[in-house]
């Protein structure tokens, strides 16, 4: 559907020269318009990592339309960056929707002085921060410094249980704290919206005056303290106002609910058959009652599933499609301003992960 | 945008948990549990709309997991019979890929009752199958009357009868009931007046919901958000800058197989008394207090009310013009006159086109002419608003130059957008003036696909949320605008028909319409 101006090996240029570089190209499609509505800054790894987000940027770029500089800090010596520019992807009906623009060669730290002067003017700075963990790459300071709002993604990062901690202990601490935001957490909100959906049914009104169990069900395989079932446990604890009290084993949890019950969670791999997937399912339980909601991902499909004892009241089938790293981006880009529920859903995953071990 | 938690154990309010587990959320609205209740449900609107809006609804998680509907019908169908025809309406006449577990997940909950509408039976029967469903699908009632208009009175008269105008015994406090009905809402003011009335003797006025599916559109949707978020148009949008309006809805279909119905409504009737209007409220109103409901619908009344009324007799034909289409070609092709149209007489007086011109009375429009057309067979399919500046006071780039007015077009359809046109240098030593286009396009500035009109309007109605929906103070407004109008024309039928060959703008009357005032249609 769309095109890039530039397949393959586009020519070098000067970082001077790249704006009229940009506007003679977009001059040569007849009928092109100029639409942004942000600057998106992106670590990219090599040229081929460059060429191929170029490529796979497009569904973001559809709904958010942008000019992006990717950033390739360190492909020579010298601290001079050069410039190629990797598309101005046209529509059918002719428009120009985004221009790419690849930055590559200086150093790490001169990123953010290399990006400034091709942001356009006037419109927000969004750093998605991908390929190394912010702790060790130099580049991350100077580009943080230049956005709005920071993305990364601990999942791409390989960051879980100890290192997801870590990992967002630092991205808290970084001088504007609620400007960071972990892509782990759009990947959860289609399960945070079916669970908002089932709350709402009778059924689900009678679970949830008694919700006192939750299982978070990770693929075997995967740690069960991941960073997606932390995030969910973490929503789920801050929006029901349990407190915690013990952590009898590494991975099972005492809660209090605000009726000062007794309420429990707990962390668990099992064989889903889903190998790719990290996250696949979650249990509801109303103990007293008998009452539990199980739900299941099974590939691009979700299904729910009321039980009464052990006789099903019925199951729903929906589509899942997998929220990988380019759709969480663009669902995190219709925000544009910091998340206090991510925020508050962060920092109970982070206690929770941190209360000691009963010896 | 997140909100105060209420831990529900501590309030036991299921509105508060609802509110605390949905803040922040970034995807799209989500429907409450609710059963709909489809009047019609082996007609034309079901297959084509209705069962495949909520079919993609329900497949994208956006109605809650225990949803249900309840077909109601004359056609005598099995339960089975019913699930079948409508999966291969989703599959064959909305063209959507069926997959078979969202299938069945959905036809979990379709139920069906085959009777006769006036048949008091028929609504005890419904009464116990909701009484059924309800503790596990919820207490929340839609019913959808997608039935001829004459039978919205009986409907719901019965629906009254049966005490199902009100929720369910046993019912939360807060659970509702509503009801949807579809245009024509009467074919003249006392008509309207009267379904109105029928239809307010059994349910309260904020429970009915009046699909105009027009409003569904997202563009529609647009001129609120283009006029009231940015702060550079409001202040030039008044009859100091604007010279005058044009709202153009053309069709290139003619009547198709809709003979029968369009011998009784025409192009007065069934566009112009309803969008175009609506359209015409929209772009004219004044900001509401609040992006809300009522402040809206408030704002489009009062905008109404202050339309001038046509008058009566010679007075209202003078302000309107009417055609009829004769054989023509369209997209190359030849296509009949409207009277050989299936069931269409030979020597039918209806209009296939209308345009007329409005003029408002109050602060902001005193002066300013509204043109309002639409027609059937017309060249393209193009619905717009044009806004046409005034000339600039002083033209000093000398007599040679001849500059076109500034309009600002907003196009609802197809290619939905919004274009400015402008004078620009043409590059050279010389000053020459060039009229440009700056022009925004949805579909390529935004590369995501927009909602289909009946999913916005069905998630809307179980949202409760009534700003697209027609109020019947502006349903009746508008007929008592419009019907002077109709009876003059019907008292007066038109001895030229037709008047207009199919595939061209309309009868020469409506050029000249314009030409009387030193003025041109847009063309599209």
């Amino acid at each position: 559907m769309a095109a890039t101006l530039n397949p393959g090996q586009p020519p070098s240029m000067s970082l001077e020269a790249a704006e009229r570089a940009l506007l003679e190209a977009v001059r040569r499609q007849p009928g092109a318009q100029r639409i942004a509505s942000l600057n998106l800054l992106i670590r990219a790894g090599d040229d081929a990592d460059a060429q191929r987000l170029a490529r796979e940027l497009e569904p973001v770029l559809a709904a958010h339309p942008a000019r992006v500089l990717l950033l390739t800090p360190g492909l020579s010596p010298a601290r001079e960056w050069r410039v190629r520019l990797l598309g101005a992807m046209e529509r059918p009906a002719g428009g120009v929707h985004a221009e790419i623009l690849h930055l590559r060669g200086g150093l790490a730290e001169d990123a953010g002085a290399a990006a400034m002067p091709l942001l356009r003017s006037g419109l927000p700075v969004c750093l998605w921060w991908r390929g190394a963990s912010p702790a060790q790459a130099p580049g991350f300071a100077a580009l943080a410094q230049l956005a709005d709002r920071v993305l990364y993604d601990s999942v791409e990062l390989g960051a879980q249980g100890d290192d997801w901690r870590a990992l967002s202990r630092q991205m808290r601490a970084q001088p504007h704290p609620s400007t960071a935001i972990d892509l782990v957490w759009p990947r959860m909100t289609r399960w945070r919206r079916l669970l908002a959906q089932a709350a709402e049914t009778p059924t689900g009104l009678r679970l949830w005056a008694g919700l006192d169990r939750i299982h978070f069900q990770a693929c075997a395989g995967q740690p069960p303290l991941n960073a997606a079932a932390l995030m969910l446990a973490g929503w789920l604890i801050s929006r029901l106002g349990w407190q915690l009290g013990r952590r009898p084993a590494a991975e099972r949890f005492q809660l209090r609910t605000p009726r000062h019950d007794e309420a429990a969670i707990e962390f668990r791999a099992l064989d889903c058959g889903q190998p790719e997937t990290i996250f696949y399912g979650l249990r509801l339980e109303h103990s007293r009652a008998g009452l539990r909601l199980e739900l299941e991902r099974n590939g691009s499909r979700i299904q729910a599933e009321f039980w009464e004892h052990q006789a099903s009241l019925g199951a729903s089938v929906g589509a899942f499609p997998p929220t990988d790293a380019l759709a969480a981006l663009a669902q995190e880009l219709q925000l544009c301003h910091p998340d206090q529920v991510f925020e508050e859903a962060q920092a109970a995953a982070l206690r929770l992960l941190e209360q000691p071990v009963e010896p | 945008m997140t909100t105060t938690l209420t831990p529900p154990g501590a309030a036991g309010a299921p509105a508060a948990l609802s509110e605390s587990l949905r803040a922040g959320m970034r995807l799209e609205r989500t429907a409450p549990p609710c059963i709909l209740v489809i009047f019609g449900a082996s007609g034309d609107l079901t297959r084509r709309k209705l069962m495949p809006a909520l079919y993609s609804l329900m497949r994208a998680q956006r109605l809650a997991p225990s949803f249900a509907v309840v077909g109601v019908s004359s056609t005598e169908w099995r339960r089975e019979q019913f699930v079948e025809e409508m999966r291969a309406a989703v599959r064959d006449l909305a063209g959507l890929r069926v997959e078979e577990d969202c299938w069945q997940s959905f036809a979990r909950n379709l139920r069906y009752l085959s009777g006769d509408f006036d048949d008091r039976g028929v609504y005890e029967q419904l009464k116990q199958e909701l009484a059924g469903l309800a503790p596990a699908c919820g207490f929340n009632l839609i019913f959808y009357l997608a039935t001829p208009p004459s039978l919205f009175p009986v409907i719901a008269g019965h629906l009254g009868q049966a005490e199902l105008n009100r929720p369910l015994p046993g019912a939360p406090p807060e659970a509702w009931a509503r009801i949807i009905i579809e245009k024509p809402f009467g074919r003249d003011l006392a008509s309207a007046r009267q379904l109105n009335q029928t239809i307010h003797q059994v349910f309260e006025e904020e429970q009915i919901y009046r699909i105009d599916h027009y409003l569904g559109k997202e563009t529609v949707r647009n001129i609120l958000v283009f006029r009231f978020a940015n702060g550079i148009f409001e202040p030039i949008w008044n009859r100091r800058y604007v010279d005058h309006v044009q709202i153009t809805v053309a069709e290139s279909l003619g009547v198709e197989q809709r003979g029968r119905y369009y011998e009784e409504a025409g192009a007065l009737r069934d566009m112009i008394q309803n969008h175009l209007l609506q359209v015409l409220a929209i772009v004219a109103m004044e900001a509401p207090a609040r992006f809300e409901s009522e402040p809206v619908r408030d704002e489009k009344m009062k905008l109404l009310q202050s339309v001038c009324a046509l008058g009566q007799g010679e007075t209202a034909m003078a302000k309107a013009v009417r055609g009829q289409y004769g054989p023509g070609i369209i997209l190359g092709q030849p296509v009949p006159g409207y009277r050989e149209e299936p069931d269409v007489s030979p020597a039918s007086t209806r209009e296939t086109f209308a345009a007329l011109k409005l003029t408002i009375e109050n602060w902001r429009w005193a002066g300013v002419p509204f043109y309002l057309r639409s027609g059937k067979r017309l060249p393209k399919r193009a619905s717009e608003v044009a806004i046409v500046f005034k000339s600039p006071p002083y033209l000093m780039f000398g007599a040679e130059a001849r500059i076109e007015p500034n309009t600002l077009v907003i196009r609802i359809q197809p290619d939905e957008g919004i274009a400015l046109r402008f004078e620009a240098k043409v590059p050279g030593t010389d000053v020459r003036l060039r009229p440009v286009d700056m022009d925004f396009h949805y579909g390529s500035s935004f590369g995501e696909p927009q909602p289909e009109a009946y999913e916005t309007l069905l998630l809307d109605a179980m949202l409760g949320e009534s700003m697209l929906f027609a109020r019947y103070d502006f349903v009746e407004t508008a007929w008592s605008l419009t019907t002077p109008l109709l009876e003059a024309w019907e008292a007066q039928p038109a001895a030229n028909f037709p008047n207009y060959a199919a595939g061209t703008w309309g009868p020469a009357e409506a050029d000249e319409f314009l030409a009387r005032e030193g003025r041109a249609w847009r063309r599209p």
